[in-house]
């Protein structure tokens, strides 16, 4: 699928960009995207003329009186946003968060699923 | 009595953390597609007066898939995080998520006493509070007699 992940001029500053699986059945588009660190109601999952965004907000670091002193995992806001396919259903979105993974499908429109055509004879 | 510089240990102590952590990065890539799938899941590390509080990034897992393995000086983390399985029907357009299995040891910046341990696991991030291990208090010599 070309020109499937997109960025667009509207991103924060800065950002994350979260780590995205993508795959396709006949019935739908599934991503599934770590989020780690975001809580439900931080989590914006959006569609806007055929662009999916979902962006997650993430608590600040240590508290005052602690000092980190080994970081890795670097604390900031996650973006990320993909064009989606004209044959998936913008408005049938439908996105899942548990244990900081995201998971969002969106099913296929009936019309564009391949079927079979009688052949009559005669 | 001449003290060792502590921001200079602080350094040192940084550095070799960095080390261990390309080590562990290379190896993982080394053998990568040799059938193990790792990963190495990123880990902070808060310190405060008495206690130490450890952060491993580990979405996907439960609290019950991760075993943790304490020495007063070192904490491992391992375990294995399964995503559902691709049916063979899928097209698969990009797959970035972490899976398979993890095995990750930190060296601590203090002594702890695992018996404090405290794990919570929320969001898909493992939180780890235990407690420093107390220094030993040392014991003045009874005073002599006197006179």
């Amino acid at each position: 699928m070309t020109g499937f992940d997109k960025q667009s001029p509207a991103a924060p500053p800065r950002y994350f960009l979260p780590a995205v699986d993508v795959s396709e059945s006949k019935d739908e588009l599934v991503l599934v995207a770590d989020m780690p660190g975001v809580a439900p109601e931080a989590l914006d999952v959006t569609v806007e003329g055929g662009v999916l965004t979902f962006s997650g907000r993430v608590a600040p670091g240590p508290e005052r009186g602690l000092e980190t002193v080994h970081q890795e995992f670097l604390k900031g806001d996650y973006f990320r946003q993909f064009r989606l396919p004209r044959e998936f259903l913008a408005d049938k979105v439908e996105a899942v968060l548990k244990a900081g993974v995201v998971t969002i499908r969106i099913p296929r429109d009936e019309r564009s699923k391949p079927r079979r055509i009688p052949v009559r004879a005669e | 009595m001449r003290r060792g510089s502590g921001k200079s240990n602080e350094e040192m102590w940084k550095l070799a953390q960095r080390m261990n952590r390309l080590m562990e990065d290379w190896m993982h890539a080394r053998f990568r597609g040799s059938g193990d799938e790792g990963w190495v899941p990123a880990i902070d590390i808060i310190e405060c007066a008495a206690k130490l509080q450890i952060i491993a990034d580990l979405a996907g897992l439960k609290a019950d898939d991760v075993a943790v393995v304490w020495t007063t000086k070192t904490l491992t983390l391992s375990g294995t995080r399964t995503l559902q399985p691709l049916d063979q029907q899928v097209q698969v357009h990009q797959l970035e998520v972490a899976r398979g299995s993890f095995c990750r040891m930190v060296e601590l910046p203090a002594q702890v006493d695992p018996r404090t341990a405290k794990i919570f696991y929320h969001a898909g991030i493992l939180t780890i509070v235990v407690a420093k291990e107390k220094p030993a208090k040392k014991i003045a010599p009874p005073a002599g007699p006197t006179g």
